[in-house]
């Protein structure tokens, strides 16, 4: 019966609205040369429908809710262009869901958001790579060791 | 999605309201028999989604729009028990009513003090257990009523997960298996209310009999997982059907239950009508199926022999305790030290034992030691040295101290030590 009434979560399939409302980032991420389109739209809602599958995560909020804040956030990144933001947005939704799990749910949406984009920002001058294995692996470990995160990437 | 929402399975074949399923059993009936419209159903269930959609973000803090899926079938769980706890005290009728006029989010909250008013009377229930417990050594029975429970009852979360039962309770009660399947809360006042009226008839009997039963059952009594209430209804009755005394606890063989039995063993207890009653009498009706089925239903007493005298063996201490004793013999600075370590640590005679072997322990100083123990202690050592293959200095030690005792001294340890006898 509980499953069946957690599928009714998931069934959240993409519509005209949920499109809509993600391109309501459009005048802010204009600002620093992103334009998102309703084919990006698409992908990058449909990509995140995958990440919360894969990582075993239901939605309880709006379609658009995490995508919409990682672009707003990310786009005034130097490191981000239109040429790169779909497979950039594409990368950091799986990461975000995959380290809301590893953290334990001892983190709100936004600050993981907001580390995520500082450490981006300056130590790891771009990489997801390094923000993934090296930036949020130390969160992890942090939190599970009761550290304070602050500063794990300058030991 | 609103309009096809149907996850109740409403054409399903059932139309049986089973109380295991209740909520689920509920809404197909209601389904079936159409005492609902599709869109009164609708609305219920759908005010239950948000609910529990609500419920995890209140988990998880608002600070989050997603949660693991495993997390939010625990909490969807636990919303469908709470709501299941309001509803059950109604009739079905009633049922239906307040599922057509209240919302989900009104039935939880209802049930949420339905739970806990139940949790309430567990605990008045668990303290008149903690009254009057049962005086025995049984292992799983002390370690669910001194540990399992209080911290359950600490523990226990009604907003969240009221459907969660305690980790493990070790002691069975007569009708386990009947409430085994039964939620938390149900379960747990099925189980407190057992507890109660088996500790209450149990107390009527002498403690040293049941002691003995449970030795005659097995000799590993106190770590085995038994129903100590059944062992000792089953003797009982058997010696009310014999015409024996059923406090002794000690029947003939017999082959069937008279119809009276219960009756008898109400009347030699002096209980009157009641939910004690009613329980023996219930488990009576079962036992007499058992000596139908022709099971070995009486435990036989054992005879202990005439003045032996038993030495338990005990808990023994872990591996990190004993090497903390060892530590400490060999930093003691004198033997007036070490020799309080010994008289104040080893909790039973294989723990001293062992750690006279200690290397904080030099030659010299075993007569001393054994010196500062009493006459029985040095006869308990030398019995269970007798056992020990191992030939060393504290052995040898031990002989040489008894040898030059007094010639009486030597026989009393001698006979006392004929009548030890060691048991876990």
């Amino acid at each position: 019966m509980n499953r069946n009434l957690l599928a009714l979560f998931s069934n959240n399939a993409i519509t005209k609205k949920d499109i809509d409302s993600l391109m309501e980032v459009n005048p802010i991420t204009r600002k620093y040369g992103i334009q998102i389109s309703e084919e990006h739209s698409m992908e990058i809602l449909n990509y995140k429908k995958g990440a919360l599958l894969s990582n075993g995560r239901l939605e309880l909020v709006s379609n658009d809710s995490i995508v919409k804040k990682l672009l707003i956030e990310f786009s005034s990144s130097p490191y981000i262009s239109q040429d790169n933001i779909i497979e950039v947005m594409e990368d950091l939704t799986e990461a975000f869901y995959y380290f809301k799990n590893q953290c334990e749910e001892e983190m709100g949406d936004d600050d993981l958001i907001e580390f995520m984009k500082e450490r981006f920002d300056t130590v790891c001058q771009g990489s997801v790579e390094l923000l993934i294995q090296r930036e949020l692996e130390h969160l992890i470990y942090s939190i599970k060791n009761k550290n304070d995160f602050e500063g794990a990437s300058d030991e | 999605m609103n309009s096809e929402i149907s996850f109740y399975g409403i054409q399903g074949q059932s139309v049986e309201i089973d109380n295991k399923d209740y909520l689920l059993s509920l809404l197909s009936y209601i389904g079936h028999q159409e005492i609902l419209t599709p869109y009164e159903i609708n609305r219920f269930q759908l005010s239950l989604l948000e609910l529990v959609k609500r419920q995890c973000r209140r988990y998880n803090g608002w600070d989050t729009s997603s949660i693991q899926a495993d997390t939010a079938i625990l909490i969807s769980e636990g919303v469908i028990c709470n709501i299941e706890q309001y509803l059950k005290t109604l009739s079905t009728e009633k049922a239906v009513e307040a599922i057509k006029n209240f919302t989900a989010d009104e039935i939880y909250e209802l049930g949420k003090k339905e739970v806990k008013q139940t949790l309430y009377k567990c605990g008045f229930m668990y303290e008149n257990i903690m009254k009057a417990p049962l005086k025995t050594n049984n292992e799983n029975y002390l370690l669910t009523l001194k540990k399992i429970l209080p911290v359950y009852f600490n523990s226990y979360d009604y907003t969240f997960m009221p459907h969660i039962k305690p980790d493990i309770v070790t002691y069975p009660t007569a009708f386990f298996a009947k409430i085994e399947a039964l939620k938390a809360i149900d379960f747990l006042k099925a189980y407190l209310r057992g507890l109660l009226i088996e500790n209450r008839i149990l107390n009527m009997f002498p403690s040293e009999k049941i002691e003995k039963l449970l030795y005659s059952h097995s000799n590993a009594y106190k770590d085995e997982i038994i129903s100590i209430f059944s062992l000792v209804a089953d003797n009982a009755a058997a010696c009310a059907a014999g015409d024996r005394d059923i406090f002794s606890l000690n029947p003939e063989e017999i082959e069937s239950l008279p119809e009276n039995t219960a009756e008898i063993l109400c009347n030699k207890l002096n209980i009157g009508e009641g939910e004690t009653k009613n329980y023996l009498l219930q488990y009576i009706q079962s036992l007499t199926k058992r000596y139908e089925n022709n099971k070995n239903v009486i435990t036989v007493l054992k005879e202990e022999k005439k003045g032996e005298i038993i030495i338990s063996l005990g808990n023994q201490m872990d591996d990190d305790k004993f090497r903390f004793m060892e530590y400490l013999l060999y930093k003691a600075k004198n033997i007036t030290e070490k020799i309080n370590i010994i008289k104040t640590g080893p909790g039973n005679i294989k723990d001293l034992w062992d750690i006279l072997s200690s290397e904080g322990i030099c030659f010299e100083e075993y007569e001393m030691i054994y010196g500062s123990l009493s006459i029985e202690e040095i006869a308990a050592l030398y019995k269970y040295g007798e056992g020990d293959s191992e030939e060393e200095g504290k052995k040898r030690e031990l002989l040489t101290y008894i040898k030059n005792l007094s010639e009486n001294e030597q026989k009393y340890i001698l006979n006392i030590s004929e009548s030890i006898v060691f048991k876990n």
